[in-house]
């Protein structure tokens, strides 16, 4: 579809030079639905939720909510609680995906889509289900109830994973192996080719799984409910609450932004803005 | 390369429901031919086969084709805040639990009813629920009955396995903290139930003196309730801070915090004690029973908490009339009971009235029997197998506050099913309505069960981690744009050109 618009596209630059204007504003007609979502469902809701983090419930201008953010230790405790538990489920999660995405590119079988299609299938079962599942799976070994934390990993790192696997895999398979032969010709050994060669140069995949996986860990509270009995907090769920229960939607905005900062820092951190490299990271990830 | 990328767009397809937050529907109603319904009421809880009845039985009446438009919410809050959101109209009926009921007619958000005398609540409700809303629960010059008409209503108790754990134990709500059944119990992830578990762990001396008073006949029935409805409503700062001492000591006693995986895990054995609603307690039965398990449901003795559900009418309700026959057309005997089948919580219908029933084979669908019942007393009868008069090893079973005068039953299962959706008067008169807090109160308690729920580490303990985080991020922060910092240093002084290794 999108390869013959571009074609049509091409042939009016070929054919008639007065029509390029034309053919181009055609083409970013494709960009308004979109364009129409972001506004309606990102950029709109963003602002309400500025609003209602600066306001209290009133309506009046206010840094009280993030006050009494910072001032409550358990509040921040959870925050804290939160970002462990996203950094263990990554790092977790990129322990178990690298070896698996490593394998996968090496296949040289002309089917190997079929290995990473059965690494994606799961995904494709509704996510209810295998929590269910999996929390049975606890249960039979006795865990369930007994260890919070560890089980609430133990869902995460299983959601997740293929958001780790899929963008490790996309660069490791568009990497150039003349590199590696390079490499090996150099008098590079396997394990020296892959710390100085593979590895460096699957860093983009690896950075943009691991914020695939790092930023939802940090607030599906499902799964904390789920095999934590709802005893891990997560930042998540105190969200939840505080539109729920809570009916504090000032409060629950001001700890939406907080969580927006911190997700602005991970992004800098691992270079996320930077445009350049674009190109060899994990693909349409 | 094709495929691959097909597959992550489907990774990403996946994803959504995960993000994917509270849709808001609002749509204009336009006056046509149609006559569309707006319910809003609690998941599972409805026999959806009735509405198809109400569909049919208006169509016929106004001539037009009467649409049900059935949906459903999780919590009180979730449909305060839809109706909030869509400032306005949103439905037509709604059906919140007492304390949202109140909280939403103080706001203004609700329309008082005009209930004809003679329709079917006025006909067949029983007088204890009537009673209940007309006197028990009100503020201001109001009432509960102004607003909303009983659907359904229940207590909390314990639904319990005894095989692990023993029936004495379960007439006390201590026994959660009880090392004993540690990791083997689950209380409600929600702060008003289990608010009324922690007073009654930090109050009970208190309770046990007011149980004896009344046992000792010193005070009424209705003092004890009152005095009982003091005590489990009480939310000074000082006992705040007691329930939050017992939910916290509770908290590492307990298998978790659940609202919906209890009924399930009860039934599968996970656990042995569930802190349940009456009507789930009834699911939970008939779950266990399937599969050879027989649990029981017991309402501890010093006292528990009694909840109504009642149909209301938003404000700006457009189908006022029509809502007004749903809610008749919802008090009918024959529907009421329908209902109760399907849900396992007890209707705030009690009258008689003949109507007949088919059965139908779960498997197979075909029709089994029809019953024939005289009414809801006689339905309640004939399902639970009861007997009008005394007889050996049956026990009595006083209902004569809610089917009327000499209404007493014998049966020989007691704390089972029936038990839990029919409870005794000595039941009832222990258990509390438990009130609407207001946005003060409200705040406090959140903050409480906030605190029992996270974890609080020590001020050094923060600080320390927060230091070490921000030097971490520092550190990385400086290695990332020293290139940049370098640039502009040099560049500035010297007009060394610095080349980033990138660009090479």
């Amino acid at each position: 579809m999108a390869s013959s618009v571009k074609a049509v596209a091409r042939e009016n630059y070929a054919g008639n030079e007065k029509k390029t204007f034309r053919a181009l504003f055609k083409r970013s007609y494709l960009a308004i639905p979109y364009g129409l979502f972001l506004a309606l469902f990102v950029v709109f809701p963003l602002f309400l939720i500025v609003y209602y983090a600066f306001t209290d419930k009133s309506g009046g201008f206010t840094f009280n909510n993030f006050v009494a953010f910072f001032s409550s230790s358990t509040y921040v405790s959870n925050l804290l609680i939160s970002i462990g538990i996203a950094c263990v489920t990554t790092a977790v999660c990129l322990l178990i995906a690298y070896p698996v995405a490593y394998i996968l590119s090496r296949f040289k079988s002309a089917r190997s889509y079929i290995f990473v299609l059965l690494f994606i299938a799961p995904m494709w079962i509704n996510f209810v289900l295998r929590a269910y599942a999996l929390r049975e799976i606890l249960n039979l070994f006795g865990l369930l109830g007994k260890t919070n934390f560890l089980n609430t990993v133990i869902g995460m790192v299983y959601d997740f994973l293929p958001f780790m696997i899929l963008p490790i895999y996309t660069t490791l398979i568009k990497m150039d192996k003349s590199l590696e032969e390079a490499s090996a010709d150099l008098g590079g050994n396997g394990a020296v080719t892959f710390f100085k060669v593979t590895l460096p140069l699957s860093v983009p995949g690896i950075v943009s799984g691991a914020m695939m996986v790092f930023l939802p860990s940090m607030s599906c509270y499902v799964i904390t409910d789920t095999f934590g009995n709802s005893k891990v907090p997560l930042i998540g769920k105190l969200i939840e609450s505080m539109f729920g229960t809570n009916a504090n939607w000032n409060m629950g905005s001001a700890l939406a932004i907080v969580m927006l900062i911190i997700m602005f820092i991970t992004m800098l951190l691992t270079g996320g803005f930077k445009g350049e490299k674009e190109t060899t990271r994990g693909n349409a990830l | 390369m094709k495929k691959i990328a097909l597959l992550v767009v489907a990774a990403l397809i996946a994803a959504i429901p995960l993000t994917a937050g509270v849709a808001v529907e609002k749509e204009a109603y336009a006056a046509g031919e149609t006559l569309t319904l707006k319910v809003a009421n609690w998941e599972d809880y409805i026999d959806e086969s009735v509405l198809e009845e109400f569909e049919t039985q208006m169509s016929e009446k106004y001539g037009k084709t009467v649409t049900v438009q059935y949906n459903t919410f999780g919590t009180n809050e979730n449909l305060y805040n839809d109706l909030k959101i869509a400032n306005g109209y949103l439905y037509d009926v709604i059906c919140p639990s007492d304390y949202m009921i109140e909280k939403m007619a103080k706001e203004g958000m609700l329309k008082e009813l005009s209930l004809a005398s003679g329709g079917n609540y006025d006909l067949y409700a029983s007088d204890y629920i009537k009673g209940i809303f007309e006197n028990k629960i009100k503020w201001n010059d109001k009432t509960l009955a102004d607003y909303a008409v009983c659907y359904m209503w229940g207590t909390m108790g314990y639904v319990y396995n005894p095989k692990n754990v023993s029936h004495e134990d379960m007439k006390d709500w201590a026994s959660l903290w009880d090392a004993k059944y540690k990791g083997r119990s689950t209380i409600k992830d929600s702060v008003r139930d289990s608010y009324f578990v922690g007073i009654a762990y930090a109050k009970k001396e208190e309770l046990l003196k007011l149980k004896a008073d009344y046992d000792a006949k010193t005070i009424t029935a209705d003092a004890y309730n009152a005095e009982l409805t003091k005590i489990f409503n009480d939310t000074s700062e000082e006992t705040v801070k007691e329930v939050q001492k017992a939910l916290t000591a509770l908290k590492k006693n307990i298998f978790g915090f659940e609202v919906d995986s209890g009924k399930n895990d009860i039934a599968s054995g996970t656990i042995d004690i569930n802190f349940a609603w009456s009507g789930d307690a009834v699911y939970a039965m008939d779950e266990a029973e399937a599969v050879g398990v027989e649990l029981y449901y017991s309402v501890p003795e010093t006292g528990s908490n009694i909840w109504f559900d009642g149909w209301c009418i938003p404000k700006n309700a457009q189908q006022t009339e029509l809502a007004n026959d749903f809610i008749n057309f919802m008090c009918d005997p024959e529907i009421a009971v329908r209902n109760m089948e399907y849900v396992g919580y007890t209707s705030g219908i009690a009258g008689d009235k003949t109507f007949s029933i088919d059965y139908y084979d779960e498997d197979s669908g075909e029709l089994v029997e029809t019953v024939e019942y005289s009414g809801v007393y006689d339905w309640m009868v004939q399902t639970y197998e009861l007997s009008e008069t005394a007889g050996e090893g049956l026990t009595e079973v006083d209902l004569s506050y809610f089917f009327g005068d000499g209404k007493v039953v014998y049966t020989d299962t007691v704390g089972r099913q029936f038990s839990a959706q029919y409870p005794d008067t000595a039941t009832t008169t222990r258990c509390v309505v438990m009130n609407y807090f207001d946005d003060e109160t409200n705040e406090r308690i959140n903050t409480m069960w906030e605190n029992v729920k996270g974890v609080s580490f020590p001020a050094w303990a923060i600080i320390l981690i927060v230091v070490g985080v921000v030097v971490i991020v520092g550190v990385v922060l400086l290695i990332r744009f020293k290139d940049k910092i370098f640039k502009n240093k040099l560049g500035g002084k010297k007009g060394v050109k610095v080349v980033r290794k990138e660009d090479m």
